[in-house]
């Protein structure tokens, strides 16, 4: 009796799975006010991959020293701490609320139970790069290629569950937000203790990560992704953590230098792939010098303190992390920094809002709205 | 005819916690550490390192010293007040007595004021934590001669063994300034740690009780080293990793031994919210030393030369280092009967009943 009503329940799971999964490939040109106020999607999911600027709490059962699973991470977020980087949303949930989707989960969340995967999964984890080595001060962290072995095996269940067909249309139809880098400078090639930057110079490194970079988007074309939104690293030398560094709290031209080289190499790598991987749309967004506008004129987007950390200790708030029940300032929303090295949450929710309809100075070939209308 | 008379007594002694405690069938604790709950086995060590001497002790039964670095109880006679145990006298005092070996089955403080995980750690000036983990090992074969390896290990297995360690090994990494990044200090703490935990466990341990190290930061005498008595906070960053790495370290002991149970206590958060709401428990005075001289009467330790407050009750810290005995008695409650995620996945109380 008990193993005909499991069936009965885990079949009309199903149905609802797949239901919601068929209405969702049905186009839209805008996100519609549908009954009960909630904004249609625009894309089937959204599928996030990258680092702590978007991680939402991946990290926080794991072995590792890089989490924000406690106040005041979280501060500005309805559920209170989720292990996000931030007071409030990243950039990743700026961009999924502007496509009508809700909430994605972690993987973490998601990984036993795939039916709470069908609006996507955020794979993000803190401390992670391109290269696996990137990261490993801080003991356990999922990097991209672990990232990418994750996303196959809810494939794969999506598979399973929808049939290959129903599953690849889907999927085609979504998009995939990814940033990388940032962890390959600050805790790989910066790092004192690791050889990096003795074995490479730094045009050397950023042709390796660009390579390595380019596979692994290969990689995920090969699983069926057609539709990327790829940030490129932000202003790395400017961040508090670096101004920290020296005494006159300038931003480091050497850092900036190293970033915006690897950033260089970004773009013809992504009209690489959209030239030769059929049917694939890659965006570039120009994370760098929409933040650069930021920091260079900060009232201009409402902000009033851009080289300090909301929260954090020490100098330009941002020798050591936001610890523990520390308390923030109070004005978050005029600080350009969260803490020593992530944007506060009115910077990510401006960042998203400007990639999603921005033109293409800031976002290319296209923006992501013109992205999540396109015909399939 | 001794070890009969030993074997029954043991067994009343079970009997009776269960009865009076209602709540927990503890035999004994052994506690290793540092000052933190040091009952006098510094006393024994020829070492600058001591208590046993005013205004230390003011507020002890008869108002002397004993070699705690309190003015009263400390967090080990707190627990062995819940457990309903007397509170375990200090090794090297039990093993100056001639019926040392009966003795040891009623609880040993290991705990030496200085002690770190590292052997470096004021080298030569305390029982480090494997000197201290070497004398348990004695003890054991001690209570092995007495009663047989059966019995102690059942013995051993039924009682607590809190562990109170790390704080003086994050002050010096503070103190110097070393080349090791904070995540990469708190690596070589707990893989040196972890082999500690497992020689514990071999000798006997089941019942771990992990205290975790507070927001050391927050101490007089990191304060006083700021111009406006602020929290050193790269110690408190030192001290909140350590802790994130205990856990990890805890919940992988027990994959590998499963028949261990454990309690951790998040003491970095648990004081913090002291330090943040003292109102809250009758504290007024956050930042400053009771007992001392200097700035917040911290730049010079507790001695009969300094003067000392007379509202102790309203003081988080007793001197430089150490909390009051206040302060400790409100942690001790939250130990024992805390919850997450003050304690992790258990409290003393439940690891008792187990």
């Amino acid at each position: 009796m008990a193993s005909l009503l499991s069936f009965s329940f885990a079949s009309s799971l199903f149905m609802l799975f797949v239901l919601l999964f068929l209405q969702a490939l049905a186009p839209y040109s805008t996100a519609q006010e549908a009954a009960g106020g909630e904004r249609r999607p625009l894309v089937p999911a959204m599928f996030v991959f990258g680092d702590s600027l978007i991680d939402n709490g991946n990290n926080n059962n794991l072995p590792s020293l890089a989490k924000a699973n406690y106040l005041p991470y979280g501060i500005d977020f309805a559920g209170g701490p989720t292990g996000r980087f931030a007071n409030g949303y990243t950039i990743a949930d700026g961009i999924g609320e502007l496509l009508g989707l809700p909430l994605i989960p972690p993987f973490s969340q998601v990984s036993g139970n795939i039916n709470s995967a069908i609006n996507g999964v955020n794979y993000a984890s803190a401390a992670a790069g391109i290269l696996d080595i990137s990261g490993r001060n801080f003991v356990s962290l999922i990097p991209f290629n672990q990232q990418i072995r994750n996303f196959a095996s809810t494939m794969e269940q999506f598979s399973t569950i929808l049939g290959a067909q129903t599953a690849s249309d889907s999927i085609a139809r979504s998009v995939l937000f990814i940033g990388f880098g940032s962890n390959d400078y600050l805790n790989n090639y910066l790092m004192p203790n690791y050889n990096t930057r003795f074995q490479y110079d730094g045009d050397q490194f950023s042709d390796l990560l660009i390579q390595h970079y380019s596979n692994q988007l290969e990689t995920l074309y090969n699983l069926g992704a057609r539709r990327f939104i790829i940030a490129n690293v932000g202003v790395l030398g400017c961040i508090p953590y670096v101004l920290s560094q020296n005494l006159t709290s300038h931003c480091s031209s050497e850092v900036n230098n190293l970033v915006i080289n690897f950033n260089s190499k970004l773009r013809p790598m992504l009209h690489n792939l959209n030239t030769n991987l059929q049917g694939s749309q890659f965006l570039h967004m120009d994370i760098y010098n929409m933040f650069k506008d930021i920091l260079e004129n900060p009232r201009k987007y409402g902000f009033s303190v851009a080289n300090r950390g909301c929260c954090g200790i020490g100098r330009n708030s941002g020798q050591i992390s936001c610890l523990p029940f520390q308390t923030p300032c109070p004005n978050r929303d005029q600080y350009v920094f969260w803490d020593a090295f992530h944007p506060s949450s009115a910077v990510n929710i401006k960042l998203a809002r400007k990639s999603f309809s921005g033109s293409s100075d800031i976002i290319s070939p296209m923006n992501i709205q013109q992205l999540a209308t396109l015909n399939p | 005819m001794v070890k009969l008379i030993l074997l029954l007594s043991l067994c009343t002694l079970g009997a009776t916690n269960g009865a009076t405690a209602g709540n927990t069938t503890v035999p004994a604790i052994y506690i290793l550490g540092d000052s933190l709950v040091d009952v006098g086995n510094n006393n024994h060590l020829l070492t600058t390192i001591k208590a046993d001497f005013p205004h230390n002790g003011v507020d002890f039964a008869g108002g002397k010293p004993t070699g705690r670095f309190c003015n009263g109880r400390n967090a080990a006679d707190f627990i062995a007040e819940k457990l309903g145990l007397p509170s375990a006298p200090p090794y090297l005092s039990i093993r100056k007595i001639s019926n040392s070996s009966e003795a040891f089955f009623n609880g040993i403080n290991f705990a030496s004021a200085g002690a770190g995980i590292l052997d470096a750690t004021h080298s030569g000036e305390c029982l480090s934590l494997n000197k201290q983990i070497e004398y348990l090992s004695t003890a054991y074969a001690a209570m092995v001669e007495e009663i047989g390896d059966r019995q102690t290990q059942e013995h051993l297995a039924k009682s607590i063994f809190t562990i109170i360690i790390g704080s003086n090994d994050i002050f010096d990494y503070v103190k110097s300034n070393g080349d090791a990044t904070p995540q990469q200090f708190v690596g070589s703490l707990t893989s040196t740690l972890q082999g500690q935990l497992k020689r514990i466990y071999n000798i006997g341990a089941r019942k771990f009780s992990f205290i975790g190290t507070g927001p050391v930061g927050c101490c007089p005498a990191l304060r006083s080293q700021s111009k406006t008595g602020e929290c050193k906070e790269v110690a408190n960053l030192v001290s909140h990793l350590y802790n994130e790495e205990i856990i990890f370290l805890l919940q992988e002991m027990k994959s590998q031994f499963s028949d261990i149970n454990y309690s951790f206590f998040n003491t970095y958060i648990a004081l913090l919210e002291i330090i943040q709401m003292p109102f809250n428990h009758g504290f007024t005075e956050v930042k400053a030393a009771c007992c001392g001289i200097g700035d917040l009467n911290a730049k010079v330790a507790c001695t009969p030369f300094s003067h000392y407050c007379s509202n102790r009750t309203s003081h988080i810290f007793w001197d430089y280092y150490h909390p009051t005995e206040a302060t400790a008695g409100i942690l001790t409650a939250e130990i024992f009967d805390g919850s997450m995620p003050h304690v992790y996945p258990i409290n003393m109380r439940q690891l008792g009943a187990l």
